[in-house]
């Protein structure tokens, strides 16, 4: 028994105990942090930065790492703004989700065939579709008019739970039942956890690592998508920031940098943790300075512990 | 009734340019049976059987399968006929579980292609059980201990559908009961009808095992003996050569105790356990230390170097004990460190020569420019002194052979302020030529007073050489042997050496000074 629950300790750890500082710390500024809408706001951007981290962690799981997160975001969004007046709600929720998934292959591809280390790839990735997406907006902000795609920010399950929200559950529900009902689940950390081990299995190391970031631009897209809904507009740089974000996420969620271990949940729930922490100190009006300060001792906090506890 | 052969190999050979790794071998290997393969490092043993599991193709010979011709295998198609290699544990994902593990790759479905855990789970415990080990599968591979993941990978193989299974380095860092237990299962297995090539370093590992062993040197075959009428000592002497190549040093001064202590370790230690080590090097000596793979040789150098912290112990320097040890201060001190993986950690391929000799000199320099002149004439004669055949001062270090990179990471420790060079497996991968350059520098500073440690598996070099040789088997220190009794017999007979009680203390076997 105490063995049992030691092992479960183990598993929420961090995430446990700063989530319950983080609620602790908005019980002093109550009346700010527990309204309905400032509520619903951190569910819904929780539900966008945690199917981000989703895309970053499966990447990191197969010691991968994907730094074009926020401009993939910028453009899938940009990308439905533009298509929207002409082709309606389908079409530009498609292709941009399509493109977004090219995006990813192209990433895969250049670290698998093109043996471009991820951090040099993804970067060089980042930069084209900034320019991409600069150059479809020419620069500028495409206001989106169309009432459906608004709509799907506005929307809530029971008036509370944000669609969003209701969208990261289902995601991350797949996500967690592929990962432990199919092959596939398994070979993603197979890779991760020993490439040759994986390969003299006969395990297709090199396509599956393309897949893998081919889905996370799709995740990434959806995210974007859900941003362009939430500001109502197609931005190019919307998502800016988003990669460090998920990364710090991922981390703080468990995900080894080095591959091959940690939970895609606890990764969502990372995401969501950040969010909270981001809301608490809004609500303690502290400097966004201070804010970057605390967001950088995090992540070097939770790789820190993680590779304390290796 | 013709014996029936499971693999037979005929004059296979592989070339990689001039180099032959292994020279028409002809092996049969009976089916049902537990064959033998030794030979010293670089004999051709991962040559020949990554050519069996298909790894690389052979440059040269034919193949038969159960008495058919067959093709040169690829490693999918050994894999289809029943062919599988257990490295020492390269083939397991540690992050993952033991039935994760054994069905990697080859998973059981049920509805719609989702997984079947629960019969991935049964069939897990019963391979396992059918090889008499008891080990949960849902542990996780890097918990478990270096013979049951053995086990694990053979029953990774074995769910394979595999019956010809290459074991290779088995026996390394298994403790006793951990190589009775692996020995258990691979009985078992043979008793099943599988057929088992098992390569292994301990040699009384493989007599104990096999029923026929086969000697390989120098990437030919030297004879397969029946493994019931031989024993490890004989062996041994088939393995390293009925001659020993190094002439017995004439005047090998085997009495230092007069001589001045350069080095004094004293119970130092890296682990937890009791294992913990103590020698002394005077000035003049050349101490060689020998034992198998994973016995603690290299870490036992890297500790007195301070590139591992030690846990207890002291390292003193004429009689000066040094704390905190670090390269750098080390290196201060005259101590100089030949590590074994050149590549990682010796040579700077893409730099010239000179560039690699002067390296260690430069953090030590104090004057504002470089004195590029005095450098280039210093490692000009550095590189001469130990024979390097270059070009030009000016060459890469890449355009050279082994055996010259090898002789420029020695050749920067070539001048009297460095008194003590240890040297980790300097003869790993070079030719015979460079071996013997190398061992005439090493003994040449000898004679200049300076003190020397040789670690090597290749104890052919080490007899004549050295002047005092300490066996290490699984971190203790068996036995030390001076002068005449250096022999291959008489290291074999101590490399088989099983430490089964932990014993009170090698302090006074350790020290080469209470020897004689």
């Amino acid at each position: 028994m105490p063995q049992s629950f030691r092992s479960i300790l183990k598993e929420l750890d961090v995430v446990v105990i700063l989530g319950a500082l983080l609620l602790v710390a908005a019980i002093f500024k109550a009346s700010t942090f527990y309204n309905l809408s400032n509520l619903f706001t951190t569910l819904e951007l929780s539900a966008v930065l945690g199917i981000a981290t989703l895309g970053e962690a499966m990447v990191l799981i197969v010691r991968g790492v994907d730094v074009s997160v926020g401009a993939v975001m910028g453009l899938a969004g940009t990308l439905s703004a533009f298509l929207i007046p002409d082709f309606g709600l389908t079409v530009s929720i498609l292709v941009p989700l399509v493109v977004c998934g090219l995006v990813g292959l192209g990433n895969g591809l250049l670290v698998e065939k093109g043996r471009v280390p991820p951090i040099v790839a993804t970067i060089a990735m980042m930069w084209v579709v900034s320019g991409l997406a600069g150059g479809i907006s020419n620069g500028r902000l495409i206001p989106i008019l169309d009432e459906s795609f608004q709509q799907i920010a506005l929307g809530s399950a029971f008036e509370i739970v944000p669609l969003f929200f209701v969208g990261l559950l289902i995601i991350g529900a797949i996500a967690y039942f592929v990962r432990s009902n199919f092959a596939i689940g398994r070979y993603v950390y197979a890779i991760g956890g020993d490439e040759g081990a994986a390969y003299f299995s006969a395990i297709p190391v090199a396509k599956i690592r393309i897949g893998v970031y081919g889905v996370a631009g799709v995740l990434y897209g959806v995210a974007g998508l859900l941003m362009a809904s939430y500001v109502r507009s197609g931005m190019p740089t919307v998502g800016k920031g988003y990669e460090f974000k998920a990364i710090t996420a991922a981390v703080l969620g468990g995900i080894a940098l080095t591959g091959g271990r940690g939970n895609i949940f606890k990764a969502i729930v990372g995401a969501v943790i950040l969010i909270v922490l981001y809301g608490v100190i809004t609500a303690f009006a502290v400097s966004p300075y201070i804010q970057g300060i605390i967001q950088g001792a995090i992540l070097v906090g939770a790789v820190y512990y993680a590779t304390r506890n290796d | 009734m013709p014996v029936a052969y499971r693999l037979e190999l005929e004059n296979v050979s592989k070339h990689y340019g001039n180099t032959r790794a292994l020279e028409a071998v002809s092996v049969a290997i009976p089916s049902g049976k537990i064959r033998g393969l030794v030979g010293e490092n670089g004999a051709g043993k991962s040559t020949l059987s990554k050519i069996i599991a298909g790894d690389i193709r052979p440059t040269s010979g034919t193949m038969k399968l159960n008495g058919a011709e067959a093709p040169y295998l690829t490693p999918t198609s050994a894999r289809r006929a029943g062919i599988a290699i257990v490295h020492q544990w390269g083939d397991l994902v540690p992050t993952m579980t033991v039935e994760e593990n054994i069905f990697l790759g080859n998973e059981i479905h049920g509805s719609f292609r989702t997984l079947n855990k629960s019969e991935m789970r049964r069939r897990a415990r019963e391979v396992l059980n059918e090889l008499g080990v008891d080990v949960d599968p849902s542990l996780l591979v890097s918990e478990l201990s270096p013979a049951h993941k053995q086990i694990v990978a053979i029953s990774k193989a074995l769910v394979r559908q595999c019956d010809l299974l290459i074991v290779d380095e088995g026996g390394v860092s298994l403790d006793k009961k951990e190589t009775v237990l692996l020995h258990a299962v691979l009985r078992q297995l043979r008793g099943q009808g599988v057929t088992i090539i098992y390569i292994s370093h301990l040699l009384d590992d493989v007599v104990e095992l096999s029923d026929e062993i086969t000697v390989l040197r120098n990437g030919a075959l030297v004879e397969t003996l029946d493994a019931g009428s031989t024993t490890a000592e004989d062996l041994a002497i088939v393995v390293v050569g009925h001659e020993m190549r190094s002439p017995s040093r004439a005047e090998a001064p085997s009495d230092f105790t007069q001589r001045r202590t350069l080095l004094d370790v004293k119970g130092l230690s890296w682990t937890h356990d009791a294992a913990e080590f103590s020698l002394k090097v005077r000035e003049g000596e050349i101490l060689g230390i020998t034992g198998p793979e994973g016995a603690g040789k290299s870490e036992l150098l890297r500790t007195i170097f301070g590139l591992m912290a030690p846990t207890r112990g002291t390292v003193s320097i004429d009689g000066e004990s040094i704390g905190s040890r670090s390269p750098r201060k080390m290196l201060n001190r005259g101590v100089a460190f030949v590590p074994e993986d050149r590549f990682a950690e010796g040579v700077l391929l893409d730099r010239n020569i000179e560039e690699n000799i002067s390296l260690p000199k430069l953090s030590f320099e104090k004057r504002f420019f470089l004195p590029a002149t005095e450098l280039r004439a210093e490692a000009i004669k550095k590189a001469a002194q130990i024979k390097t055949k270059m070009a030009s001062i000016d060459s890469l270090v890449s355009e050279l052979s082994g055996g010259n990179q090898q002789k420029v990471v020695v050749s920067r420790w070539l001048e009297d302020s460095y008194r003590l060079l240890l040297l980790d497996e300097p003869y790993k991968g070079i030719d015979i030529g460079a071996k013997d350059d190398i061992n005439e520098a090493i003994r040449a500073m000898a004679g200049a007073g300076r003190g020397v440690i040789v670690i090597s598996t290749e104890f052919a070099e080490l007899i004549g050489l050295v002047s005092t040789l300490l066996v290490i088997v699984n971190r203790k220190i068996v036995t030390t042997l001076t002068g005449a009794s250096i022999t291959p017999h008489e290291i074999v007979r101590y490399y088989q050496y099983e430490v089964e009680t932990p014993s009170p203390s090698f302090e006074g076997t350790g020290s080469p000074a209470q020897m004689n």
